[in-house]
């Protein structure tokens, strides 16, 4: 093979990946409007509701308290060090509280929610597409979008902002613990700066702008995860392969959008 | 009832009918026999509107299945019930709540009457001790029985059978059978029945058909086929499964 016909083939595969991606986000998009003009149903179908968000949050709490303490540690640590060569360990519970309401808390639970509940959901849809559930719903008539659909989207956008919040409070808990025992700031001064600057942002409502824009980062996941699932699992053929590579294109394509979205949404409240 | 006229169909440029015609009266039983990758499945699809005809046409009761739009096409497919190889269940829901299902999801009726009707088609295939079962726990049989009691919950006209004795063991599929009869017998459903089991389709057609390279190569009552003396039909008699 000589060296234009493997620059055509790199580009030819570079071309697919790109046209499979833009077709998956598309019928994900679709399936995202679907589910929420069906919204009305949510009281129906409030039990399956209820069972998605337990089984998105109760399942993955542990783990995304875990990463959520470790970040703030990890952050309070490596900010902590640097701000004691100026000795401006002081700034720590300032730093550590913004970073992780504005933007750690909401990304690291949406990349823990798409790895987790996001790829169970789209393995889920995929083994009923390729076992002929779907057909079969469909044949039966039955609305796959009110029935499978908007109960995961609702449930992911409900779930997503609510530990995200508990993911803000034990990143920030585990970012004082360092500041106390390894820089010897103390939880007075730590608490005092972070309440202070997230206050300062206060101004246009009752809730700090950090906090609301964050959680509103939340919910934009949160759809974006239970979309792109049910999209790659929904679009799911060819028995245990096509599960695999389902659940394998959940995850990548959510992390993609949320690091997109994520820069987005920042661009648009704050500059 | 049924109408296939020249239907043609590729999937994935690979060509699968090719000029498909025939006709399915009211209340007959209509088998398709042929060896895999034929389009026997895919036949079925047609009927209920999952693959459109790239030419010809197929008409169910009158309507252009193939033209139909998202409403036309709901209404078609309220009259029809559709046995799927694998039993197509939903694997959370029990097997009660699966035959219930197109009751809750396509009705208005209360739930009790749901739960009743529900039972009824689970009487009807000898399931009910099963009701609260997940459709996991079932062996095959169970399954296709239960999926068919979901298929019927809805009183359709028409049912459709996609390879219903699969996977199944001689005497489990004696008993699908039985259970295709009787439910011919006793709702008086038009059915096209799809399989490579002779047995099933000696027992249960009026009339057989043999597709070959995506068209009938050959179409008789029970009788007629097995003393045909078309060579494509007495190879496939010689290598089909009992």
């Amino acid at each position: 093979m000589n060296t234009t016909e493997s620059s055509i083939r790199f580009f030819e595969r570079r071309g697919q990946g790109l046209r499979e991606f833009a077709e998956a986000t598309g019928y994900a998009l679709s399936l995202l409007l679907g589910g929420l003009a069906r919204l009305g149903q949510a009281k129906r179908r409030a039990a399956s509701v209820i069972e998605q968000m337990a089984n998105g949050s109760v399942r993955v709490l542990h783990v995304v308290l875990l990463v959520g303490c470790f970040s703030g540690m990890i952050l309070s640590l490596q900010t902590g060090l640097e701000l004691a060569r100026w000795s401006q360990q002081d700034l720590i519970g300032t730093i550590v509280s913004l970073a992780m309401v504005r933007e750690m808390g909401p990304f690291i639970t949406a990349t823990i929610l798409a790895a987790t509940t996001g790829s169970a959901l789209a393995a889920e849809l995929a083994t009923m597409s390729v076992s002929e559930e779907l057909l079969a719903l469909e044949v039966l008539s039955i609305d796959t979008t009110a029935f499978l659909v908007m109960p995961r989207v609702l449930a992911l956008a409900i779930i997503a902002p609510l530990l995200t919040i508990f993911v803000d409070a034990i990143g920030i808990a585990g970012g004082s613990l360092v500041a106390r025992f390894q820089l010897d700031v103390s939880f007075a001064n730590f608490y005092d700066r972070a309440i202070e600057s997230l206050k300062e942002t206060a101004v246009h409502l009752p809730v700090p702008k950090d906090l609301y824009v964050g959680l509103f980062k939340a919910v934009i996941f949160g759809l974006t995860i239970a979309a792109i699932a049910c999209a790659a699992g929904m679009r799911a053929r060819g028995g245990a392969k096509g599960v695999g590579d389902a659940t394998r294109r959940s995850v990548r394509n959510s992390v993609i959008l949320i690091i997109v979205f994520n820069y987005y949404i920042t661009s648009l409240f704050y500059r | 009832m049924i109408r296939f006229e020249e239907v043609w169909k590729a999937l994935e440029g690979r060509p699968v009918l090719a000029g498909l015609s025939f006709e399915v009266g009211e209340g007959e039983t209509f088998v398709i026999m042929g060896p895999s990758g034929t389009g026997k499945s895919v036949t079925l699809k047609h009927i209920v509107g999952v693959h459109r005809p790239d030419r010809g046409t197929v008409t169910v009761d009158g309507v252009d299945v193939g033209g139909a739009d998202r409403e036309g096409l709901r209404k078609i497919r309220r009259r029809i019930g559709y046995l799927f190889q694998e039993g197509a269940l939903i694997n959370w829901l029990t097997v009660l709540e699966n035959v219930a299902l197109p009751l809750r999801e396509l009705t208005d009726l209360p739930p009790d009457e749901i739960r009743r009707r529900a039972l009824e088609k689970l009487a009807l295939v000898h399931m009910e001790e099963a009701r609260d079962r997940m459709p996991q726990v079932l062996s095959g049989g169970m399954r296709k029985r239960v999926s068919l009691a979901r298929s019927l919950v809805m009183e359709p006209r028409i049912m459709l059978y996609d390879e219903p004795n699969a996977g199944l063991d001689p005497g489990t599929a004696t008993e699908i059978n039985r259970l295709i009869l009787a439910t011919r017998d006793r709702l008086g459903v038009t059915s096209v029945v799809v399989t490579h089991r002779l047995a099933c389709a000696f027992t249960v057609g009026d009339r057989i058909a043999l597709l070959e390279g995506g068209k009938i190569v050959a179409l008789g009552a029970p009788p007629e086929f097995r003393g045909s003396t078309d060579p494509r039909v007495q190879r496939f008699l010689g290598t089909g499964q009992d």
